[in-house]
């Protein structure tokens, strides 16, 4: 294997390690307020807001975290979550990576 | 930016504008990406999504996240850019109901149009026709990612903060966003500029400092610097 493409995948990995650290934030980001907490912030739910709710439902809710209420369960789904992201696009984006290059050339390379 | 954020006025145009970025962007993919870069991409793909789940805290209790799609403009050109974060957009809304439905057009024109382009051009606009590994590239690609994901957040702001101008009950109850621009604006610029988008230029200066020295032939437009940066030997020298 390429040696600077090893090297950054094995940052990569250090990044997935790393990932629960993502989870002690704790607050919403600003502008992504659940209905209770725009309830709570202006003293209504605005009525398309609510009217837009529900229209879809994710498998796994808040990157699996709220399956499990201590926060070594949480990580763990965070961790799965990480997993299953990582996986699904590093697979995904190597296939079609290679379906649009396969009948290149690639002098590049070479050079 | 969640469901329910932006009314149809908004949203529905972002879908619109897309549609032909997204479709333009997988037609230069096809032509310019190279074989050796196909694990670079697979990589870049990954890292947008794992980026944006290291949640930031900061004052005031909010949270947010660097995007990690200055680097990949830099890196494999803003076009492939924009495909990488779409994706791992559309992976973090349809698995992990982050980021809304509706509002998807727009979130991809936010983080996987506004951070690539500001990025990639804030960088090559200060890199001038210096060499790879020249210093300014470094300082270039960390002024293209702090303005790329402070213009961005910048652009978030507008799109919810001009909710309560253009939607609006008959009785003059916002209907969506509820918190006009001079609220919106300021949040979104003041948690980016000063914490998100600083992991944003630490991951990005980086990550390209490290490919510039080691193997800049990952680098899409690495020949074009090249060639650019060669010093001008006069005719008769030659």
């Amino acid at each position: 294997m390429d040696k600077v493409f090893r090297n950054l995948l094995i940052w990569l990995l250090i990044l997935v390690i790393l990932v629960p650290l993502g989870i002690i934030a704790s607050g919403t980001a600003y502008g992504e307020w659940g209905a209770d907490e725009l309830q709570s912030l202006i003293g209504y739910v605005p009525a398309g807001f609510a009217s837009l709710q529900g229209l879809y439902h994710a498998p796994i809710p808040d990157y699996g975290t709220d399956w499990a209420s201590s926060l070594i369960g949480q990580s763990l789904g965070y961790y799965l979550a990480a997993i299953i992201g990582v996986g699904l696009l590093g697979v995904l984006f190597y296939l079609i990576g290679k379906e649009l290059t396969k009948n290149k050339e690639d002098k590049e390379d070479t050079a | 930016m969640p469901d329910g954020y932006l009314g149809p006025n908004t949203y529905l145009p972002f879908w619109i504008i897309m549609i032909p970025i997204w479709y333009y962007a997988g037609r230069w993919l096809r032509t310019n990406l190279r074989t050796k870069q196909v694990p670079y991409l697979a990589l870049a793909a990954a890292f947008s999504f794992v980026i944006m789940m290291f949640n930031v805290p900061i004052p005031g209790g909010s949270t947010g996240h660097a995007v990690g799609s200055a680097l990949v403009a830099i890196v494999l050109g803003p076009w492939a850019a924009v495909v990488t974060t779409s994706v791992a957009l559309l992976i973090q809304c349809l698995l992990f109901g982050d980021g809304g439905i509706t509002t998807f057009g727009a979130n991809c024109f936010n983080m996987a149009v506004v951070i690539p382009f500001v990025g990639y051009y804030t960088y090559a606009f200060i890199a001038g026709k210096t060499k790879m590994t020249d210093r300014r590239r470094i300082i270039g690609s960390g002024v293209g990612a702090w303005l790329g994901l402070t213009l961005a957040a910048a652009c978030a702001g507008f799109e919810m903060g001009i909710q309560p101008i253009i939607n609006v009950s008959s009785a003059g109850v916002p209907l969506y966003m509820p918190y006009g621009l001079n609220i919106t604006v300021p949040a979104m610029v003041f948690g980016h500029a000063f914490f998100f988008s600083i992991v944003e230029v630490i991951v990005t200066v980086v990550a390209f400092t490290y490919i510039a020295r080691n193997d800049p032939t990952i680098i899409w437009n690495y020949k074009a610097v090249e060639t650019a940066s060669k010093p001008r030997v006069p005719a008769a020298a030659a």
